[in-house]
This record gives C-alpha cells, structure tokens and sequence, in this order.
C-alpha cells in the first residue's frame, strides 16, 4: 500500500506536535497551597508547593518557625489540545514551634536565570485545640519529674507518658528529653497499661529515666516531642458497594485517613539544691540516697598467709553508680586486696557489691570493726552512715612457716610491702607573691620572625664584608708586588748616580733597595729584615739554593760596605750594583 | 625680674615632671597594694572552706590582668573544691600551658580524671609520639621558640666559624645543631597550630549531647560529662565540632565546653 503525500505530512506533523508543546511547558509558575488556615502546635501542617514548566525545587523560606519534613514529590504531565504542559508537586509537613500568625513564602523557584516567587500564605497557630485541660483531647503527652526540689545528686524520676484513645500508628519520641545538667540513666524499656481520666479510657505509654542532678541551681528539662499519625474515620455517601461496616475496618485501609500530629510536653523546672557543708563527715563522696551496708566474712578462722573473704554490700535509693568502692578501717598485719565491684541497678537505685581479700600474718584473734560508708539523706536531712558490725578472725598458724617468717614485718631482712594508697586528694595552692606575677603570652609574635631571620642576615653580611675585605687585601698587595720592579729600577738608577758621586751611604741604599725588592714582591716589610730573614723567606717560596746564596752574598757585600772597613772602589761598586740587578731580574722571576 | 621668672618656669617644670613620673608609680604601686589584698583574701577564703569565695577573689585577680601558671592552678583548686570538675580541670590545663613541668599540676590534673565520669581510650600512635616526643608537652610554646631560635643563632654562628676555618669537627657540630634546630622548630611550630587551630577543650556542663550536626533535631551520636577533654576543630552558629582522641566526632553547642588557651 502506497501512502499519499498528504498522509506523510499529516504524520510528520502528528510526530511532531510534541515540539511545540514543549516550548509551551517554558512557561514557569509556582503555587503554594496548605491544607489549613489555623493549627495548633499539636498539628502539622501540610505544605504543597506545585511548579509548573520546570523541575527545579522550590527555595523555602520564612520557616524558622516551624519544623520542615519533606513529604515527596508528585508530577503530572497535561497535553490539552496538542499543548503539552509539566507540573511538579513539592509536599512539606510543617510542624510549627511556637504560636501566632505566620505568613509563609513566598518561595522562590529559579529557572534559566530568572526567579519565579510563589504567593504567601498566612497560617495562625494557636496554644492547642480547644477544649479542656487533657480531657476530650484524643492523644497527648505529659512529662513531670517525681520531686522538683531535690538535692544534688539525689535521684529523681523524669517520667513521660503518651495518652491516646484513638487509633495512631507511626508514633516515635522524635526530639528525646534534654538532660542538661542531669546525669541520666533509662529505667528500662516503655511500659503500657490503661487508665481513665474524666471518664474516659486512655492507653498510655510511659517512658522513665533516673536523672541526678549534677549541680545546685535552676536546671530545666527541655521539651519532648512526640510525632505521631492520626488514624481518622471518614464518612462515605450511601449506595457504594464498600458501604457494608465489614470494610470500614482498617484491615482494609477502606475510610480511613491519617492525619500527623505533633506532641509536646512542657519543660520542667527542677530546684536543686546544695548539700549543706554542717555536719559533712571526711569520708563522704557524693553518696545521695537511703543505703544500707551488710557485710559477710567467708571464714571464720584462716591460717596465716591464707586469704579470708568479706563481702560488703551497700543496696538502697540513691546514686550507687557513682560509689566507686568501699574502703576499709586500717588494718595492721592484714593485706587487702580489692575486688572489681559489681553494680547491679534496679528500679529504685541498685546493689554495689565489694568482695576484698584479707590476708592475716600474724596468727591469733582479729577484729576487723565496723565498716562505714557516709552519706546525705535527704528525706531526713542529714548526713548519715551505712556500718556493718565488726567482723571476727580466727588466725591459726601459717602452713609454711618459714615463708610466713620471711614476710612478717619488722623482721631484719623482711620483704618490702607495697605502699597502700589510702585517698587521694588534690594539692594545696600556691600563697606567694610569684601568683601576682604577670607572664607572658603563649604566642609567637614578629619579634621572633625577626630573630629567626637576623642570623641569617648577620652571616651574609660578615661573610660579604669578610670577602670584601679580603679581596681589598690581596689587591693591595698584588698592587706592591707589581710595582716592585719599576721601584727598583729607579733606586739602581739612583745608585748609579751615588755611585758617580762617591756616595758614603752607596753600600746601605744598595742593600736597602734589594730588601725592599723582595719585601715588595714578598708582601711583607723588607727593610727590617736581616739576610738570614730574607733568604730564608726566599727558600720558603721556593727559590733554588743557588740563587739564595747569590742575595745572601749580596746583601752580605752590601752590609759590609756599610758597616765594615771596606769602602770598595768604583770597579767593585759597578761590579755590586750588576749583581744586584741580575739577582733581582731573576728573582722577579721566581717570586 | 628676668631671673625670677625663669626661676619659676624651671621649678614649674620640674614640678610637672616629677609629678608626672610619681603619679604612675603610685598607680602601680596601689593596683599591686589591691591584688595582694586580693591575693590574701582567697587564701584566707581557700583555708577557711570559703571555696566559692576564694574563687570570686582569684577570678578578680584574673580580671586585673594577671595571667600566670600558679594564678590558674589556684582557680582550679577552687573550682574542684567548689564541685566543679569541668572549670578545675580548664584552668588546670591552662595552667600547665604555662608551667608543664609543675609536678603539683600534673598530680591534681591527675585527681581531675580520675574523678571524671567518662574514661576515654587516649592510647595510639598519637599517644606513642607524644611520649616519644617528651620535650613537646614539658615545655611552653615560648621556651620551645626560643629554645629553636638559640639553636639556629648558633647554627649560622657555627657556619660562619666553618666558613672562616675549615675544620673537619665543625661539620659533625654543624649536623648536630641543624639536626636540633628542626626539632624544636617543627615542635614549636606544631605546639603554635594546636594552640591556634585546633585548641583543647573542656566539658564543663555535668553532660553534653554531642549531635551529628548543628541543630537539636539531629541525631544524638553520644554522651559527655563534665570534665571531658576534647579539640575544637570548627565553630559555626554556635555550635562547636569537637574530636576525642579515640576519633570520635560530633557537635555540641558552644556554651558547655570552653577552650584551653
């Protein structure tokens, strides 16, 4: 079968009419609607925020005062006459914190760099729904402690209890107590039971906790919060075929809804007060509470060295927890070594159980007397003690003898015990003056980023001026070496015309010119020097011995025409002034 | 005439300066007479059981500007006598920042933990190199400072002296100080970035909910008690993320821990 030309372009355009319809969806609004115009705090509100032509979520805002759960997200696509449009549903239960009339939004969906804004909405929130103080109320909550005026570390109980007489499911303690200030212990898990207040029948659920106060003072329990689902009947209209009262049970989920609700209890005020300092006894250690103390003895009689067990028992009302053991009297010729204690909690406090291991050394009778445990009864309001009766044992002999002699104190020889550490507290404080005395900061600061640098700076600096000065050094003395020779050269002239004249002091400028030669090129003053000086400066830098003992004889020549009787004639002193400069010519050579 | 009145002028001035010079010292000298009045009071208070009171007195003294190891160690002692473990043990660990070597501190701080309600596992590798590294906690952030700035004035010194006389034994001397200068500097450096970025902390409310986040609707990760020792590592809207040195996280608001600093 062939398709006519008009049926493809009716196809194309059917294909394709989806095209246009998108463009249409580019058209971007956002909705905010609530299912209701007032709640009470006990209510949670259901916000829909529905934005159509674009998938972007909306940006809340203005709900600081309210507590925010998501709910999903729904879509719905639309095409109405080949115009096809997109709409997104974004759900948000509201839980409101406090009371008064909000105006929620707008909120704000951004899309391809514009912002679409919802409207606004007004919800007025109220105390709770109105009615009596509990009664004709479906479900609520209360929360009280058993004695709002205890003692620190007195035990109180902080019970909660969630009452309903309808239908919920989904209940859950989402915001638990605050403890803050309370060292906290749960009494187990929730219990359940009925009771009837106003008439009515009630399930009530209780949660209880052991709190005892940590300091004196106001301390107040923050609120609890319990969420919950509602499950509401809901009437139908006549003549359907689920009318029939079998299917309205909730087996079915057929006319019924559910409806969250928001549950809160109202903070409780605690007074706690301090425990009096009059009549506090040494030993007390925080010990709160109504105790007894009962001891056992495992033997009545032991051999020396043998252990015997006491098991002391302290059960009563009160912080056991924190008792971290019992300590006995002193005992001398007795080891005692502790047990682990066991605490076993009940409803009411619990038992701390102390087993400690007595070893007698030295036979015969032993009373152990009363044990004690200290502690503020605050029924009473006093300071009290726990006591056993004293305790008595039978020591008979030790088995082995000669081990007992060898740990029986005060014996020449005898082992060493254990220093028992009997309390512990801590050290006194410090009185002088020095506690007046002002210290510095702990901090690095720019005084040490300068002397971590000024090292490094001074070393630069002496090893550059160290350089400089050296370098000028050996300039200076390259300087003179090479001038050397031209000086010279003009003293021989000198000498020549001295020479000529008959000079008297012909002989010592002769030797002072040649001192002066070496000295230059040598780097050193050589006026002063003696012939041995100079020859053995000559030697030093490596002038052969030949040529040494040429400058020796000449300086030798030059020092005896000065100083001796020799005045030497013309020939001599020409013969003295061309081995003066032969040496020199060849020592410029060499040096 | 002309004398006098510059006879006049010359004393008016001496006047004014001596007077300018006394008026402070005197200030100072009455600010000194009221801290040790101040000072006499605690310990009159701390000896009578007056710990509240003793305390007030200490706290002026701080207040006054002194800022010292013992001043802080005392404070702690009235705070534990006090029944106040949380702030006994803050101002004994800002006391040992300034005298870590002070036996009296470590045997009360000692004291403090023993008698705190949480036991937390400090023991690991960090806790290894900590005992390794024994100079790092006996000594202040100053006294390790300097301790590195001396040793590398004597470094450069050395150097200098290598440079002038080149001798076999200075490069051995040389190594040793270098060896040293990066020790303590990395030390001091390490003990600055702690103090600085990632200071200690103190539970001082008698039990904290530490939160998964900043808010009182998140979940409650565990428990702390007072006298808790932690590192701040964040603060934001007054909320603090806190560590424990078994690696346990998590946030806490602001108020019930304050830093060691």
């Amino acid at each position: 079968m062939k398709l006519s030309a008009c049926t493809y372009a009716l196809l194309i355009v059917l294909m394709c009419g989806i095209a246009p319809a998108q463009v249409c969806a580019d058209e971007v609004a956002v909705t905010a609607t609530v299912d209701r115009a007032t709640a009470t705090l006990e209510d949670a509100v259901l916000l829909s925020v529905t934005v159509e032509g674009t998938k972007e979520q909306p940006s809340l805002s203005g709900l600081d005062d309210f507590r925010v759960t998501p709910r999903g997200t729904s879509s719905q696509v639309r095409i109405v006459n080949g115009r096809m449009s997109s709409s997104y549903q974004f759900n948000y239960l509201l839980q409101p914190e406090k009371t008064g009339t909000f105006t929620i939004g707008p909120f704000t969906v951004a899309h391809k760099k514009a912002t679409y804004a919802s409207n606004t909405i007004t919800l007025t929130v109220s105390q709770q729904a109105a009615g009596s103080e509990h009664g004709g109320r479906e479900v609520f909550v209360t929360a009280a402690v058993d004695n709002d005026h205890p003692y620190v570390h007195e035990r109180i109980v902080y019970t909660f209890k969630f009452f309903r007489r309808v239908q919920v499911g989904n209940a859950r303690l989402t915001a638990a107590p605050d403890f803050e200030g309370f060292v906290s212990e749960s009494l187990g898990k929730e219990r359940e039971y009925r009771s009837v207040i106003n008439g009515q029948a009630y399930t009530v659920t209780e949660l209880r906790w052991a709190l005892y106060p940590a300091r004196s003072g106001v301390a107040v329990i923050g609120a609890s919060t319990l969420d919950c689902d509602l499950v509401i009947q809901q009437r139908r209209g006549r003549g359907g075929f689920f009318d029939d009262p079998f299917f309205d049970d909730s087996f079915f989920g057929f006319g019924t809804r559910t409806a969250p609700k928001s549950l809160r209890t109202e903070p409780v005020t605690v007074m706690v007060h301090q425990l009096p300092a009059a009549g506090r006894p040494p030993g007390f250690i925080r010990l709160v509470g109504e105790f007894e103390l009962s001891g056992v003895l495992s033997d009545a009689s032991v051999h020396a060295g043998d252990s015997a067990t006491l098991t002391l028992t302290l059960s009563g009302r009160g912080n056991l927890r924190s008792m971290p053991a019992i300590d006995l009297p002193v005992l001398p010729d007795v080891k005692v070594y502790d047990d682990k204690p066991v605490f076993v909690p009940d409803q009411t406090g619990g038992t701390l159980t102390v087993k400690k291991a007595l070893v007698p050394m030295k036979q015969g009778s032993l009373t152990i007397p009363p044990v004690e445990v200290a502690y503020f009864n605050p029924k009473e309001e006093k300071y009290m003690s726990a006591r056993t009766a004293p305790f008595s044992l039978q020591v008979l002999p030790a088995r082995q003898t000669e081990t007992l002699q060898a740990i029986v104190p005060g014996v020449a020889g005898a082992a060493k015990e254990d220093v028992r550490v009997l309390g512990q507290d801590i050290l006194p404080i410090y009185t002088g003056p020095d506690v007046l005395t002002a210290a510095h900061e702990e901090r690095l600061n720019f005084l040490h980023g300068i002397l971590l640098a000024a090292p490094v700076v001074l070393y630069v600096v002496c090893v550059f001026m160290y350089n400089t000065r050296a370098r000028r050094r050996a300039g200076s003395a390259r300087a003179r070496s090479r001038s050397a020779w031209p000086r010279f050269r003009k003293r021989l002239h000198g000498l020549r015309a001295a020479m000529q004249h008959g000079s008297d002091d012909f002989f010592g400028e002769a030797g002072r010119a040649l001192r002066d030669f070496v000295g230059d090129r040598l780097g050193v003053s050589g006026s002063a020097l003696t012939p041995s000086e100079i020859t053995s400066l000559i030697c030093d830098v490596g002038v052969d011995p030949h040529l040494t003992d040429r400058v020796r004889h000449v300086l030798d020549q030059c020092d005896a025409g000065c100083y001796g009787s020799v005045a030497g004639d013309a020939a001599s002193r020409q013969e003295l002034i061309k081995e003066i400069s032969a040496v020199a010519h060849v020592l410029r050579r060499r040096i | 005439m002309m004398c006098s009145s510059k006879f006049l002028g010359l004393l008016s001035g001496v006047v004014l300066a001596v007077w300018c010079l006394l008026v402070p010292l005197a200030a100072f000298s009455a600010a000194g007479d009221d801290l040790s009045e101040l000072l006499m009071q605690a310990t009159q208070a701390y000896k009578a059981g007056n710990y509240d009171e003793a305390l007030s007195r200490y706290k002026q003294i701080a207040a006054a500007g002194v800022s010292n190891g013992m001043l802080y160690y005392n404070i702690g002692n009235a705070c534990m006598r006090s029944g106040k473990p949380g702030l006994a043990l803050l101002y004994y660990r800002k006391a040992a920042l300034r005298m870590p070597r002070n036996e009296d501190l470590h045997t009360n701080i000692q004291y403090v933990l023993l008698q705190a309600h949480d036991s937390i596992d400090c023991r690991g590798y960090a806790a290894t190199l900590r005992d390794f590294c024994f100079w790092y906690g006996r000594m202040t952030l100053n006294e390790l400072a300097w301790t590195a700035l001396a040793l590398n004035a004597l470094f450069w010194l050395l150097l200098f002296v290598r440079f002038l006389y080149r001798r076999e034994g200075l490069a051995i001397a040389l190594g040793v100080v270098v060896f040293l200068t990066v020790l303590f500097g990395a030390s001091a450096a390490v003990k600055y970035y702690s103090m600085t970025y990632a200071p200690g902390g103190v539970v001082v409310a008698p039990e904290v909910q530490v939160r998964s986040g900043t808010s009182l609707n998140d979940t409650v990760l565990f428990r702390l008690h007072e006298a808790a020792e932690c590192v701040l590592e964040e603060e934001r809207d007054g909320w603090v993320r806190i560590s424990l040195c078994d690696g346990k996280k998590g946030w806490v608001q602001a108020d019930v821990v304050v830093r060691i600093d």
